[in-house]
């Protein structure tokens, strides 16, 4: 040990040596507990509730779905896994969310699918405008045992799976029209590096930089055949394709949102949400989001052409974009309480805007959403994990997952 | 959980709180994140005593979920960070120079990613080795060793920029 970390350790120890806790922690700790057990027990009671609906759909009310949704791309492997055949109509979900989704459209994408006679569990991480579904196996094991991760690419017009990497330290997935997005750990010098495949291409994934990549909760998103990411010097990143040449944007910071061709980037010095024009580099305090809206990691971002959301204190607000309005949520917005912590994502489609909150050990009874539709000001309360992109939305129902377009 | 589980959780608390606290104090400099920190890692032992209180120490258990807290959620970049900013520096005094550094460093530890700083207590205070380190945080010993090195450089770093300029 040199001196320096000598040093280091002395005063790190000393910091311990400190103080006693605050008269009373003890108590609000076992209140809080309880609180959150009996919420757990709420919720696990509500996911139930549903699986005994699903169950409850005899297999010949099943059918053909009507308007089966295709992909606009699909990758150049063959699907692997999955129940071979027509797609299938969802079961009924909660009747709310017939009020949103054309049920004649829904496709399903089992959550479990075997591969060489293994079961693996599927968790879907990211909705492509397109209906393609961006997720991975392995995180039902240790939740902090991250590198036994596989990515693969989620096909409900098929209900297949296309596998697009090997076991892998990833997260972050996004998944764009063309392009699919994530961060790997891939060498000692950096904790993230950026993965991208093109679909349609016949190309294996490529690194599209050797810097890494910030770990912030949203590092990376994608819209079209575009990525924009945020570096370890917080500086913020485009790139189109995924062998494109990365071009930095005028305004440092991490980028939140991105719906092309418009980044919404935190100034870090001041906390608040600017917007800027990938292909002109002219950026804009973004108007109707309040200054300082930054509160660390913990505030939540999405966007699209008409929406931009934000989540931040566990209220969801949303821009309407071509209006202006306001749209700010009347309740918290739920927590699943994970006993290793929970993982939020906030998604904007064209018409919807989708919290999730699930657990981060991979155990999904007691996900949460909250769906909120911006034609008519309504949300509907959902007990799993649900995304939106473009006008679709998919969520886990039961044993399945189940994609379905948005009403027009 | 039972009522006689519940009841032993309670007690776990009560006893081991300030120890606990302690401990959070170290990871986050100040009381409170270590508040936050403690609380947060007590009910998540809470929600799961069933299989914790089963393992040989249930305290151990609490500082790992601390030591993954760090690293997991408590990342977010901070606008305001402890400063060691002494002013009016106007004789020269070994005692008062020693202090003075001392806050440098307190302010450079603390001017680290949580994460970082959690590699430096399980390090340097626990005195894990890189595996075992790793083993805690759930990533490479690699990686331990990488963040580790990257933030007694940049503590060297901060300490050289910091380096005050005395007066005669």
């Amino acid at each position: 040990m040199d001196e320096l970390t000598a040093r280091v350790a002395e005063r790190l120890e000393l910091r311990g040596l400190d103080g006693a806790p605050p008269a009373g922690l003890a108590d609000r700790v076992i209140n809080v507990m309880r609180t959150r057990r009996r919420r757990r027990r709420r919720g696990a009671v509500l996911a139930a509730a549903l699986a005994v609906a699903v169950v409850a759909v005899p297999a010949s009310v099943l059918g053909r779905g009507a308007a089966p949704l295709e992909p606009t791309q699909t990758p150049p492997v063959t699907a692997t896994g999955g129940p071979p055949g027509p797609p299938l109509v969802a079961p009924r979900a909660p009747e709310a969310l017939d009020q949103v989704v054309d049920r004649s459209s829904a496709l399903t994408l089992p959550v479990e699918f075997d591969v060489d006679g293994q079961l693996l569990l599927f968790r879907a991480e990211a909705l492509g405008a397109g209906g393609i579904v961006l997720g991975g196996t392995g995180f039902d094991a240790d939740p902090f045992r991250d590198t036994d991760r596989r990515i693969w690419i989620g096909l409900p017009a098929t209900g297949g799976r296309v596998p697009l990497t090997g076991p892998a330290d990833a997260w972050g997935h996004a998944a764009g029209g063309t392009v699919l997005a994530w961060l790997e750990h891939r060498d000692e010098q950096h904790d993230y590096q950026l993965m991208c495949a093109q679909l349609g291409s016949g190309r294996p994934p490529v690194q599209v930089t050797r810097g890494g990549v910030q770990k912030y909760e949203q590092p990376v998103h994608t819209d079209g055949d575009t990525i924009a990411w945020v570096d370890e010097e917080n500086a913020a990143w485009v790139v189109t394709g995924c062998t494109g040449t990365p071009r930095r944007l005028p305004v440092d910071g991490p980028v939140v949102a991105f719906a092309y061709p418009e980044a919404f980037v935190v100034d870090l010095r001041s906390g608040d949400l600017r917007v800027v024009d990938v292909t002109t580099n002219a950026s804009a305090p973004v108007a109707g989001v309040p200054a300082g809206i930054w509160n660390g990691d913990f505030t939540y971002f999405a966007a699209s052409r008409e929406l931009l959301a934000w989540v931040s204190n566990r209220t969801l607000m949303v821009l309407h974009r071509r209006t202006g309005r306001v749209y700010r949520s009347t309740s918290k917005l739920p927590v699943s309480n994970g006993a290793a912590g929970d993982r939020i994502t906030l998604t904007a489609g064209d018409r919807l805007v989708v919290y999730t909150c699930r657990p981060m050990e991979g155990s999904p009874e007691t996900s949460v959403a909250v769906v909120y539709d911006a034609a008519t000001d309504r949300e509907v309360l959902l007990a799993s994990e649900a995304y939106t992109a473009g006008e679709r939305l998919l969520w886990r129902e039961g044993p399945d997952y189940v994609l379905a377009t948005v009403r027009p | 959980m039972a009522d006689a589980d519940m009841t032993l959780f309670d007690e776990f608390v009560v006893d081991r709180i300030a120890s606990l606290y302690r401990y959070a104090l170290v990871l986050t400099g100040n009381r409170h994140d270590a508040e936050d920190l403690v609380q947060e890692a007590l009910v998540r032992t809470g929600l799961a005593w069933r299989s914790v209180r089963r393992k040989d120490s249930p305290e151990r258990y609490v500082r790992t979920v601390m030591a993954r807290l760090m690293v997991n959620r408590w990342r977010r970049p901070r606008r305001e960070r402890l400063m060691a900013d002494v002013p009016d520096r106007g004789v020269e005094d070994a005692e008062l120079a020693r202090v003075s550094d001392d806050a440098v460093l307190d302010a450079a530890i603390n001017a680290l990613p949580p994460g970082m700083r959690a590699v430096l207590v399980l390090r340097y205070v626990d005195q894990l080795s890189e595996a075992e380190t790793a083993a805690v945080l759930g990533c490479r010993p690699g990686t331990v060793k990488s963040q580790a090195a990257r933030g007694l450089a940049k503590l060297r770093v901060m300490l050289e920029r910091e380096e005050p300029t005395w007066t005669s």
